[in-house]
């Protein structure tokens, strides 16, 4: 079988400089024949996109249902989709995708469980859940581990 | 105070199938308004590009690549691996569109050229700026005017420091930028200010373009536009005045010397007003 995993973040800015962001990431098993069928399975790749970018969307515009973890609330560990960290409660704004997927890369080169590694140090679950600060100092300690340093999964 | 109506999202999405609005959607409409309503109302194909805009825009793939690798602490890719970089995303280009080369081009002259200005990207301070990447080619989204759809753009790079957010937009061109190039160019990164400031709204921003000289001994120019509060409220109010104008569907070509790469210029001819 072949996994596919996709990830989507998107943030939406507010006024008076606030934010929110959602993420969603889905992973699927498909056929390892897929392998030899590029255009299909691209096909099947954007079709995991289009739904991910649906779902994003939607909780963006505020359909969500509340505390789903997949999105960013305006405090770190504390998801609530569709919130606004706007100016009544100014609150650290959450990882760039750019931090997002540099942390999900790193993980993946050391082989680490990165959802151990996040609940440890900032008590959350997903990277999206972290500030930029926290991105920032997170990405700089996982580059400082040697590679098949970290807790394998 | 900037005048308002309701739901401008919704009011988009008719006229563009978008429910935002990009830099590069308003800043073809002040070009040339017809050549917006080719692109991102009637949706028309564009079979034709221009080398410079190909060669710019893969520059700027190798360039993300660089700092994507780097940012998720790769080893520096050498200037080989941002060809392919390069090439990789010249040949998507490709694929959409005829690349339409300039007089003495050709893949070869392409290489020669894209290879000198990435080694000097590579050589140069930018490639390794003093404080912490916290975006690449990062997509922000988010009202900035009242009565306008979203603004998305598309950073290339953010860098924080202890005291600031520096927002870069790298730029390929033939020579060095003027002392009046700033100027012109200002807006783009003031619109972008508008929702970088968001992200670290506690530290002041720097606006920063480099500009890549494509020259036998390209140079890496750092041309800074001042983050000035009164010029963002004017570029905003200019972006607010476009919008209205695209909603009252007034559309008419602009005849320039650009017209002789414009896309559209089967249709262009064909229009009757």
């Amino acid at each position: 079988m072949l996994k596919l995993n996709v990830g989507l973040s998107r943030k939406v800015g507010e006024a008076n400089y606030g934010s929110r962001g959602a993420s969603v990431h889905l992973e699927l098993e498909v056929e390892s024949t897929l392998a030899a069928d590029a255009k299909t399975l691209q096909e099947r790749i954007r079709s995991l996109f289009r739904l991910a970018r649906s779902a994003v969307d939607e909780e963006l515009t505020g359909h969500a249902s509340t505390g789903s973890p997949s999105a960013n609330g305006p405090s770190n560990g504390h998801p609530s989709s569709g919130s606004s960290n706007g100016a009544t409660r100014p609150a650290p704004r959450p990882a760039t995708a750019s931090q997002v997927r540099a942390i999900h890369a790193i993980a993946g080169r050391l082989s680490l469980d990165l959802t151990g590694e996040l609940r440890s140090r900032y008590g959350v679950g997903y990277p999206e859940q972290l500030s930029i600060t926290q991105a920032s100092e997170l990405i700089d300690a996982l580059k400082a581990q040697p590679a098949g340093n970290g807790s394998h999964r | 105070m900037i005048a308002s109506c309701s739901e401008p999202a919704a009011s988009a999405v008719p006229l563009t199938g978008r429910d935002y609005l990009s830099f590069t959607s308003l800043s073809t409409y002040r070009r040339c308004p017809l050549a917006w309503r080719f692109r991102y109302v009637d949706h028309l194909p564009e079979d034709r590009i221009r080398s410079s805009l190909a060669f710019g825009g893969a520059i700027h793939a190798a360039i993300e690549h660089w700092f994507r690798g780097t940012l998720a602490g790769e080893l520096e890719p050498g200037v080989d691996e941002l060809l392919e970089a390069f090439w990789a995303a010249w040949h998507d280009r490709q694929e959409e569109a005829q690349i339409d080369y300039a007089q003495g081009e050709n893949a070869s002259t392409i290489h020669s050229l894209a290879s000198r200005v990435l080694e000097a990207f590579v050589a140069s301070g930018i490639a390794r700026p003093a404080g912490t990447v916290i975006g690449v080619e990062e997509e922000l989204r988010g009202p900035v005017i009242p009565g306008v759809p979203n603004l998305l753009v598309r950073v290339d790079l953010l860098v924080e420091t202890d005291e600031r957010l520096i927002v870069v937009d790298f730029k390929t061109a033939k020579c060095r930028w003027g002392p009046t190039s700033a100027e012109e160019q200002a807006e783009q990164l003031l619109l972008y200010a508008t929702l970088a400031k968001r992200l670290v709204p506690e530290k002041s921003l720097q606006l920063q373009y480099v500009v890549l000289t494509k020259a036998k001994s390209p140079a890496v120019q750092v041309v800074t536009v001042p983050a000035d509060a009164q010029r963002i409220d004017r570029t905003l109010r200019a972006a607010r005045n476009v919008w209205q104008a695209m909603q009252a569907g007034h559309v008419y070509p602009v005849p320039s010397p650009a017209c002789r790469w414009c896309p559209f210029r089967r249709p262009c001819q064909n229009w009757r007003g």
